[in-house]
């Protein structure tokens, strides 16, 4: 009796594990980060922010992080010569694109871990090539995928040479540094970040955690207005623009005498 | 210094307040000055600091309608503005871009709506902006005849056909008599063309105004400044209601400058010879040419870009 009610026991041990995801049943060490700050507002003179993230992790050859967040779906347009003239001459549409990819990393991902690994755990540029799909109403060229790189980089929503600080605090602990920078033009939602320790190729360590961004104030009333209420949005941009000119024109008149 | 940034929800962006405050005063006093909205040389001004092409373009027109409002009064007190021409060219303007906007669908669905924009923009541009210029450099150059020199100029194809036309109607502050069906179609024209490039129309407006109505240059630029707030109040509408694209807070820091330039251009604009005026405005809306121009023969960063903008 006690046998059989061990064997369920460790059978719902098992799939309880299971359900915490890929970290638990794996084995490898869960990592706890420290993410300052975890919310960042979104107000009307805000300009951008950096994110830093601490962690002591185990000994390891190299760690990777990655803030990411959705899937959406992009509509872009390709240039093309005709006639020696730049023009727009295919309609791309961009398919399972993360809106926001964010990686930072102690070395080169090459010298960490394998491409069938970084796949794997969504590292990198050959994760985002096997994830992303291009449909258009041309044939493609090939070179979408480096281009559309190039214009989220451009556009600071993605970006992949941030820097990892690794140091050594005690004989099996170190201490993992870095600062995401935030561009302005990263939208509000809420982002989740993964941090990956490596040793001999096959990760060790995983930590996760999350960073929200919101806007407030004025910012989020203007939206808010701006979606919901467009009528009205729109007459109140035309009477205070209106208002705004007249009283220009008279206070001209008045300096003027 | 953070602080003086600000960010624009709509637009997605943060930008330095000083940044939009010079943009508008400089767009503003052009605009004072030629009366001329402006929108052809913001547009691309925003677009150049990061600006989304539909957030540019909608938020643009929004100041416009302050720049334009302001410039109108200025211009209302100076007694530059003949509210008859004006409404007329409001009621062709408004048919023409009504129409102009299905060409622009069409054109969309075609998939050519970029190019054709991009090629009439260099046109008209190239054609208004040489033609002001040459005429300008003339006048400019040209000595007061002797009175016993002075003869009757030839009429043009086109003031024949104007006289030809029925319903005459005597505009008295700008001191001509013609038919009414001339400004009607002329406002649906550059209600149309105004439509396919995106723009007040300003700018297209004051050459036909000048060359084809044959109206004094300061009646001109009050005149168009009044029919170009109605156009802009149309379009600050439309793209707040249908496309979510009018960043406020963009609109109120441009028009801030704005505003101020316009006083300042409408100042200056009587004390400046007509000529003088021509002139600039020709190196002016040469200069938008040759930007264009390069943009379509430059391949740019990235050969792709984000429709609508980001």
């Amino acid at each position: 009796m006690l046998r059989i009610f061990r064997l369920i026991l460790l059978i719902c041990l098992f799939y309880g594990a299971g359900s915490f995801g890929e970290d638990i049943a794996s084995g490898d060490t869960v990592i706890t980060l420290n993410v300052s700050p975890d919310k960042i507002k979104v107000g009307t003179f805000y300009n951008g922010s950096s994110v830093r993230i601490s962690a002591d992790i185990p000994v390891c050859d190299g760690a990777v992080l990655v803030m990411e967040a959705g899937k959406e779906e992009i509509k872009l347009n390709r240039k093309g010569r005709v006639a020696g003239i730049w023009l727009n001459v295919a309609k791309v549409t961009v398919r399972n694109v993360p809106t926001v990819y964010l990686l930072a990393a102690s070395d080169k991902l090459e010298n960490i871990c394998s491409p069938d690994r970084r796949r794997e755990l969504r590292l990198g540029s050959e994760y985002l090539q096997n994830q992303i799909q291009f449909v258009s109403d041309k044939p493609l060229t090939g070179l979408e995928f480096e281009e559309f790189l190039k214009l989220k980089t451009d556009n600071g929503t993605y970006k992949m040479d941030i820097a990892i600080n690794l140091e050594m605090t005690e004989p099996a602990k170190m201490r993992l540094s870095t600062a995401l920078p935030i561009a302005p033009t990263i939208p509000p939602g809420t982002y989740h970040i993964m941090l990956y320790c490596f040793a001999g190729g096959n990760p060790i360590a995983r930590g996760t955690s999350q960073l929200t961004v919101e806007s407030t104030g004025l910012a989020r009333l203007m939206v808010n207005l701006a979606e919901n209420n467009a009528a009205v949005y729109g007459i109140l941009a035309i009477a205070v623009s209106m208002v705004v000119g007249i009283m220009m024109g008279v206070i001209f008149n008045w300096l003027r005498g | 210094m953070p602080c003086l940034y600000i960010h624009l929800p709509i637009a997605n962006a943060s930008v330095h307040i000083l940044l939009l405050l010079g943009l508008g005063l400089s767009v503003g006093f052009l605009s004072g000055i030629f009366g001329v909205g402006g929108g052809f040389l913001l547009t691309p001004l925003l677009m150049m600091i990061g600006i989304s092409p539909t957030v540019a373009a909608a938020s643009d027109a929004n100041q416009i309608v302050a720049a334009t409002t302001s410039g109108t009064f200025a211009h209302w007190r100076l007694g530059n503005v003949d509210f008859k021409m004006g409404l007329i060219l409001v009621a062709g303007g408004i048919v023409g871009g009504t129409l102009g906007v299905q060409i622009v669908r069409f054109l969309r669905a075609t998939g050519d709506a970029n190019a054709v924009i991009k090629i009439t923009y260099v046109i008209m541009l190239g054609i208004v902006g040489s033609y002001m210029f040459q005429d300008g450099l003339r006048n400019l150059r040209r000595r007061p005849l002797p009175v016993k020199g002075v003869q009757h100029r030839k009429k043009s194809w086109f003031a024949v056909c104007c006289d030809a036309l029925p319903f005459s109607t005597r505009f008295e502050r700008s001191g001509i008599d013609i038919s009414i069906f001339v400004p009607i179609t002329l406002g649906i024209l550059v209600g149309m063309l105004s439509a396919l490039l995106g723009v007040g129309g300003g700018f297209i407006m004051v050459p036909v105004m000048v060359y084809m109505l044959r109206m004094p240059m300061h009646i001109v630029v009050g005149t168009n400044l009044f029919q170009e707030v109605f156009t802009c109040i149309n379009v600050t509408f439309m793209q707040s209601y249908y496309n979510h694209t009018v960043d406020f807070l963009l609109a109120m820091f441009l028009l801030l400058g704005s505003t101020t330039g316009a006083q300042l251009g409408a100042g200056i604009s009587n004390r400046m010879k007509s000529e003088q005026l021509k002139i600039i405005l020709a190196l002016i809306v040469l200069a938008v040419m040759v930007e264009i121009l390069f943009e379509i023969l430059l391949p740019g960063s990235t050969l792709l870009s984000f429709q609508g903008g980001a």
